[in-house]
């Protein structure tokens, strides 16, 4: 009994091992949608004006911040991106002297955020932007787990209709015809609007132009499975405070296999532990019959025994209360005919 | 009571801990300063019986000018631990002549050698009341397990320092000579550097160079002479020293006049050099055939004032031929070749703000060939470089080449050419922002005679920009040198319409930022967008 059901177990193990992992390969070959657009930042570009951050603010009609645009000692800090603010310029001071670089929402081809948002609030629109829909969303802001790069912010401070917040890539501009906000406001063309293919076979070009300026490597072409905003550098990139640790898989192609496992895990376990749980429940049932049954026999048996045995000495309690009838009968009439006799001779005396 | 009971056995602990720790980081060396530990270039590891067996003890550290000095101050002298040769020079070994006596000491015989007279001296100098090194017995004294590293630059003669020593009185004139090189050099007109010599073919380029040049400068004190070369480590390797050295003949070269006498070894002052084969097999083969490509006229002289060395190009020595291949020469990131010396220059900030826009890798064409291949070359319409062969090298004796390459250098001009300063615009008005900011009036002619200013009196920049035009290339790039250059706006319109191409406001501000940038010009900062055009008040 113990080695079927650990052989059941066995069974069905394989069988969402082997489930689990078409879903996975399925994943490698998912290109981007071929109209997806994106943004080159070119580090060697920038020179920290923080226009690109007016523009965002001014585009998004996002609230004044405390210190004015033009103020550039917010640049000796270290700042990152929030609610009010979906796009900041820091300064990093490398071997190659100050070097700048933009932060905000990188637009993964494959959104961690839109990954593991249940309600469906984040989409990655065909033109690359990653857009939030606030009408759905339900506020578990889990998407600000996901989100590798920390962007996504949270309107903590709002207490009736919290939103979650981040950079559109200016999706209704684009709709619109027109360029990003910080793309068109840049003055040094530090960002590069366009196909994303174009932007990887630009960003190629000028690494292969000036090879001494730049590192070898474009930053998110293929970091986290690929961004739609893309970062060229002379300094390394964990210089000027960009995670190299990230890897080339995509947030949901490391999470597909544990999910996938999910609805097998959901719907094959209940059967399976269902199922082990009839078996054992019959068995024990049957075990029970069966001795209740013996018990049954049992004592049907000591009965009817004990009946035999009953009826044995009934009956010889009987022969033997027979014989004493018998005996006694025996002894009456004896008795009864002996003054008999003497009563026929009183009688006779009598008459 | 109990728990306090607790926390004083916790503590105890605790304690303990620290001091164990505290301990064992002390004891491998992981606290305290490392900058104080930067090695010295006189540290020397002697593992001598290291090749004839296997060592019992790590090596042993050795602080040369430490022990020079203890020497000195004890009136002691090089002789103590070196013995003289037969000549009367310093050997380099320790307390032994191994070349003289022939047999090699065993391994048993050195290690007693070693500790006998380190030791011996070591105790002899504490009773004389000196500081002093280990005793018997104190074995990690001198075998430590992690020793003070050795620290050394390579020691290396330049053309200043050459000049130093053949221009110098103390080392005496060869016979019925005006110069002194055979004091050095063997071999009178074959004069070349010491690792090219027979000696470093069989011996270690190190004893090579410590034989001659330590042993002269020891000599030299030992006569009292008025000047002498260094014999402490740290002078030729100690790069503190080299650079005082440095600092020292600079101010010598000043006072000579900024310019250094040429080395009296007969070299060319003009060389014809035609384009040569790879390797000799190449080269055989190819034979008096006359090439396709003109040759350069390279003038020698001036080219031995702007580098530090003779072995710079010379690589495999003077007295090698120089490999006059494609590749050995136009090495755009090798600093040894032509191409890419050339590209070293154009770093300088008066150089980089247009050169360090223009991709140093640009494929060569027929028309910056002929910049250099340029001998007897016709600026006639239609010629072309390789379809004919106007000069041949190979078929002209030594006088004729060099008489060639002369006529040929003595055309170029001493100072770039310039543009009339009437025809350079004196004002250009940029009015592409107009919708946020005032015209932005740039300066044009200013820049360009700034421009002007710094290659004045460069003979690279005179040479290489052609034309009076040639460096109005430098903001006007990818059209043809002229006066009137097209307009920016003709090919930089509006952003990413054309792959890779600027947009017009971007064309502007990357040009102006990255010259600035890159000829270090502090203002205006690039983020100060009213230094150039004021904002619209209206």
């Amino acid at each position: 009994m113990l080695r079927r059901t650990f052989l059941g177990l066995l069974g069905a193990a394989g069988a969402s091992a082997a489930l689990a992992t078409p879903a996975k390969a399925a994943n490698k070959h998912f290109g981007p949608h071929p109209d997806t657009h994106g943004v080159l930042f070119d580090a060697t570009r920038c020179i920290g004006c923080r226009k690109c951050e007016q523009a965002c603010n001014e585009v998004n009609e996002l609230p004044e911040p405390e210190k004015k645009f033009d103020d550039l000692s917010v640049l000796d800090t270290v700042r990152r991106s929030d609610e009010n603010t979906f796009t900041v310029v820091n300064r990093y001071q490398t071997a190659k002297g100050p070097v700048f670089r933009k932060q905000q929402c990188n637009h993964c081809l494959e959104p961690a955020c839109a990954s593991a948002c249940f309600v469906r609030a984040f989409k990655k629109q065909p033109n690359g932007a990653v857009t939030y829909d606030a009408s759905v969303c339900v506020g578990c802001r889990y998407c600000m787990v996901a989100c590798p790069f920390s962007v996504p912010a949270y309107e903590y401070n709002e207490p009736l209709t919290p939103r979650v917040r981040k950079c559109t890539m200016c999706y209704p501009r684009l709709q619109e015809g027109k360029l990003p906000g910080c793309v068109e406001k840049c003055p040094k063309e530090a960002l590069t609007f366009g196909p994303r293919a174009e932007l990887i076979r630009i960003a190629r070009k000028r690494i292969e132009t000036y090879p001494d300026r730049y590192v070898n490597h474009i930053y998110g072409e293929h970091e986290m499975g690929g961004t739609s905003w893309m970062y060229l550098s002379g300094v390394p990139f964990s210089e000027i405070g960009m995670r190299e640790d990230l890897g080339t898989a995509s947030a949901p192609e490391l999470t597909a296999g544990p999910l996938a496992a999910v609805p097998i895990v959901v719907g094959l376990w209940p059967v399976l532990l269902g199922g082990i749980y009839a078996v054992t429940q019959r068995n024990a049932k049957v075990a029970n019959a069966e001795r209740v049954k013996a018990v049954k026999d049992a004592l049907k048996r000591a009965g009817d025994e004990a009946e035999k045995k009953l009826h044995e000495e009934l009956g010889k309690a009987e022969q033997a209360s027979q014989r004493r009838i018998e005996v006694e009968v025996k002894k009456a009439v004896e008795e009864a005919l002996a003054p008999k006799e003497e009563d026929a001779g009183t009688k006779e005396e009598e008459s | 009571m109990a728990n306090g009971k607790r926390i004083l056995r916790l503590t105890a602990i605790a304690i303990t801990l620290a001091g164990v720790l505290g301990f064992q980081l002390e004891a491998m060396g992981m606290l305290g300063s490392t900058d104080e530990t930067a090695g010295r270039p006189d540290v020397i590891m002697i593992d001598t019986i290291a090749r004839l067996e296997s060592l019992e003890q790590p090596a042993a550290v050795f602080k040369h000018d430490a022990h020079t000095k203890a020497l000195k101050d004890q009136g002691m002298s090089c002789e103590s631990c070196h013995q003289k040769d037969a000549k009367g020079d310093l050997t380099l070994t320790f307390g032994r002549q191994e070349d003289e006596s022939g047999a090699e000491l065993t391994a048993s015989g050195l290690k007693d050698m070693y500790h006998d007279n380190c030791i011996s001296c070591h105790v002899k100098s504490e009773e004389k009341g000196f500081k002093t090194g280990p005793k018997v017995g104190e074995c990690r004294g001198c075998h430590q397990v992690r020793p003070e590293t050795a620290d050394r630059v390579p020691a290396g003669m330049d053309n200043m320092l050459h000049f130093v020593h053949w221009d110098s009185k103390i080392i005496p004139a060869d016979q019925g000579k005006e110069t002194n090189c055979g004091a050095c050099h063997k071999k009178a007109g074959e004069e070349d550097s010491w690792r090219f010599s027979d000696l470093a073919k069989t011996e270690p380029l190190k004893d090579v160079f410590h034989s001659q040049c330590v042993t002269c400068h020891q000599s030299l004190i030992e006569k009292k002479a008025e000047r002498s070369g260094p014999v402490q480590c740290a002078g030729c390797h100690g790069a503190g020293e080299i650079a005082t050295r440095n600092v020292e003949l600079a101010k010598d070269l000043k006072a000579m006049g900024g310019t250094l006498p040429r080395l009296p070894r007969k070299q060319p002052d003009a060389v014809l050099m035609a384009p040569g084969a790879k390797d000799k097999e190449a080269e055989a083969k190819a034979g008096d055939k006359p090439s396709g490509m003109a040759p350069v006229a390279f003038d020698h002289k001036l080219h031995e004032a702007k580098s530090d060395s003779c072995m710079t190009c010379h690589k495999d020595g003077v007295n090698a031929k120089l490999n006059a291949s494609f590749e050995a020469l136009h090495n755009v990131n090798d600093p040894a070749t032509c191409v890419g010396c050339h590209v070293q220059e154009q770093k300088k900030p008066e150089c980089a703000g247009c050169h360090e826009a223009r991709p140093a890798t640009k494929a060569l064409s027929e028309n910056s060939c002929v910049t250099c291949h340029n001998v007897d070359v016709t600026a006639e319409p239609g010629f072309r470089l390789m379809a004919s062969a106007p000069v041949n090298p190979a078929a002209m004796s030594k006088e004729e080449k060099e008489a060639m390459a002369a006529k040929v250098i003595a055309a170029r001009p001493e100072t770039q050419a310039m543009v009339a300063e009437k025809d350079i615009p004196e004002f250009v008005n940029i009015e592409a922002l107009a919708d946020q900011y005032q015209p932005s009036k740039m300066p044009h002619r200013k820049i360009v005679l700034t421009l002007m200013k710094g290659m004045k009196d460069n003979r690279l920049a005179a040479t290489f920009h052609t034309s009076p035009e040639a460096v109005c290339a430098g903001c006007h790039h990818n059209a043809p040198a002229t006066l009137t250059p097209p307009k920016c706006a003709s090919c930089h319109g509006k952003p990413f319409e054309t792959e890779g191409r600027p947009g017009l406001k971007a064309a502007y501000h990357g040009q102006c930022m990255s010259c600035h940038q890159e000829m270090k010009l502090e203002k205006p900062a690039a983020t100060n967008c009213v230094a150039c055009h004021e904002k619209k008040t209206n």
